[in-house]
């Protein structure tokens, strides 16, 4: 975690804020106009904020986005039907991505942000090895 | 071969098949066994997160973007970017009888190589203390077996009584005699077959001790049979100050088991000063904000969480209780420090030990002016409170006038023999370590010394005097010990019958 005071922390929570679209996803043009207006009036602890945000920016990714590990094959429709669930647990829009994963043997596991969704036998098998240790 | 087969189908068949969810996180930084954990959104305070490794930590520090957790266990192979998970439990420990007569750290987990301990049930290390209702008042007494305790400090079931002093006073010894003569207790109560009887079980908390003293008091117990009434947690000086701060809870955790099951336990925090110490470290690495001594703002929060769960419960809720001898190390008698003064004000007295009297050979070297035991004299014994009394005023009244006797040599006949008494009463008083006294041989000493029965013996044969009786009470006047130790107060019979003990006793010593 970068060092900074609570209001630098606090600003550049709410530069993030007004990155986002009204769905909450982060928005390409709005962070660019956030960071053109940042440049025409630099203020002291420009590289510390900046920091921040991106630190900050990340993580609001993270929220919206579900990286989905799979192993063998995942279809389209799944993909899109993990996305559709996903978006209405949270109550906001997550898209998903998909990424091949041949340690899990079988299944998927989804990550959003910090939460771990594990359907996948590599996981099965540990929780097995766990409960008989 | 085939039954381990059976089991791994059982957990199988139990296992969910659906998706597991878990909140995960990923450390940013480990030092002095704290990890600052990226992530973590869903954890709770005081979770147990699971590290990769099977090491296990505990979340204390819930702050904006960072989640502070002390590690319990060896931290040195986790690095920067390793994920960690959370479980969902507060942090438990194994309780139950199946716990009696083994030694476990901070944890529960056996450490005395007598193999896994059969238990099921847990209970959480943090747990919010009784309240006013399910307590009654402290009614029936713990025997130390330690004639100065039983005598003029006396400690309830249900009491918090702190042990002070200096570095090699004797506390630890008081807390051992103590369990010792639990032990005792326990063994002819069960003996007896007497369905009122209550055993006492004892907990013996050791933090922050060398591992060798730990070896010695394990070594006394086991000698001395007591340890099949006693458990063991022990978190020593080598231990990381995460267990150091997470010992007394597990210990009392273990407690309340038999107090909300219904009996008696006693436990021994030895020494709160160095859990104190413990603490102040895991606050300072986690950067809260400190205070005097460099302790934290919560260290008196710290003791009192933990003393509070000691308590005497009422009939509606089973009866048990909890009794907490914690001591406390002061640096040169300083009894007005911060962490003594803080255990001082929560508990429900205190016995003070100082070095002088140490030193001069009087052991216990208990200080009877700055002694005091709060609520214990309601659990006094009849024929005790009924023979030792006074004793407390005399011994007072005879260090005030032997401190004024150094100066002068003419005293009239009431000062001399004032003096005389006093100087037999601290005799008396004098005990080796681990030889607690039963309940019925105290009365005894001390009805003869008051009673001038012993006023003809040398005061430097004092000791030696006591020893002999105590033989002599134990092995000749059975029946007359017996109905001290069931009776109420002394009757004129008993005082008749004690007198003539006394007499033929004098008979047989000094030959």
């Amino acid at each position: 975690m970068i060092t900074a005071d609570k209001s630098l922390k606090g600003f550049a929570r709410s530069l993030v804020q007004l990155s986002l679209e009204d769905d909450g996803q982060v928005s390409d043009e709005r962070v660019n106009a956030v960071l053109n207006s940042l440049k025409a009036k630099p203020r002291r602890g420009l590289k510390t904020l900046l920091k921040l945000f991106l630190y900050y920016l990340k993580r609001e990714i993270r929220h919206s986005q579900a990286i989905v590990e799979y192993s063998g094959k995942l279809a389209p429709v799944t993909l899109a039907r993990i996305e559709k669930n996903l978006s209405e647990s949270y109550g906001r829009k997550i898209t998903a991505v998909a990424r091949e994963n041949p340690s899990l043997v079988a299944g998927l596991r989804i990550s959003v942000a910090d939460d771990v969704l594990d359907a996948s036998v590599a996981g099965r098998l540990e929780n097995l090895s766990r409960s008989v240790r | 071969m085939s039954s381990i087969i059976e089991q791994i189908e059982k957990e199988i068949a139990k296992l969910d098949t659906s998706a597991v969810k878990t909140n995960t996180g990923t450390i940013l930084s480990v030092a002095d066994g704290v990890a600052k954990i990226e992530g973590l959104s869903q954890v709770m305070y005081n979770e147990m997160i699971e590290f990769p490794g099977d090491i296990f930590g505990i979340a204390l520090n819930l702050e904006e973007d960072e989640v502070g957790c002390v590690i319990l266990g060896e931290s040195t192979h986790l690095k920067e970017g390793d994920e960690c998970s959370t479980t969902g439990r507060l942090l438990s420990v194994p309780v139950g009888k199946a716990l009696l007569g083994r030694v476990v750290d901070a944890l529960g987990r056996p450490v005395d190589g007598k193999g896994p301990i059969d238990t099921k049930e847990y209970f959480p290390v943090e747990k919010i203390a009784p309240g006013i209702i399910p307590r009654q008042s402290v009614s029936q007494p713990v025997q130390t077996g330690i004639m100065p305790i039983d005598a003029m400090i006396p400690i309830g079931r249900g009491q918090r009584e702190l042990i002070i002093g200096d570095r090699s006073t004797g506390k630890t010894t008081i807390a051992i005699d103590t369990i010792i003569n639990q032990a005792k207790i326990n063994r002819a109560g069960l003996d007896s077959g007497d369905p009122d009887f209550r055993p006492l079980y004892s907990i013996y908390v050791a933090v922050g001790q060398k591992n060798s003293n730990i070896a010695r008091i394990i070594n006394t117990l086991d000698e001395t049979g007591s340890s099949e009434y006693t458990i063991i947690v022990v978190a020593p000086a080598a231990d990381n100050p995460a267990n150091q701060y997470i010992a007394p809870y597990a210990g009392c955790a273990m407690g309340e088991w038999f107090m909300e099951n219904g009996m008696d336990a006693l436990i021994v925090y030895d020494d709160l000063s160095k859990h104190a110490v413990a603490y102040r470290q895991i606050s300072l690495v986690l950067k809260r904000p400190s205070g005097r001594e460099a302790y934290p703002g919560d260290v008196f929060y710290l003791h009192s969480r933990l003393l509070e769960r000691a308590a005497r419960l009422n009939e509606k809720n089973g009866n048990g209780s909890l009794t907490a001898l914690p001591i406390i190390e002061t640096q040169a008698g300083d009894v007005a420090a911060y962490i003594p003064t803080n255990v001082i004000s929560i508990t429900d007295g205190q016995i003070f030990l100082e070095t002088d009297l140490f030193n001069q050979g009087i052991r216990p070297a208990i200080s009877v002016g700055l002694s005091v035991s709060r609520v214990g004299s309601a659990a006094q014994t009849k024929a005790l409170k009924q023979v030792a009394g006074k004793t407390k005023l005399e011994l007072a009244q005879y260090r005030e006038l032997a401190a004024f006797a150094q100066f002068g040599s003419d005293l009239d006949a009431r000062t001399q023999a004032q003096l005389e008494r006093g100087a037999r009463i601290v005799e008396i008083f004098k005990q080796p370590a681990f030889s607690p006294k039963p309940v019925e041989v105290q009365v005894g000493l001390i009805w003869a010394v008051q009673n001038g029965h012993l006023d003809d013996i040398a005061v430097n044969k004092m000791v030696e005097a006591c020893i002999s009786l105590q033989e002599f009470f134990i092995t000749r006047t059975e029946d007359l010990m017996n109905s001290i130790r069931t009776g109420g107060k002394l009757t004129k019979d008993t005082e008749a019958d004690l007198a003539k003990a006394l007499e033929d006793w004098k008979l047989t010593f000094g030959d």
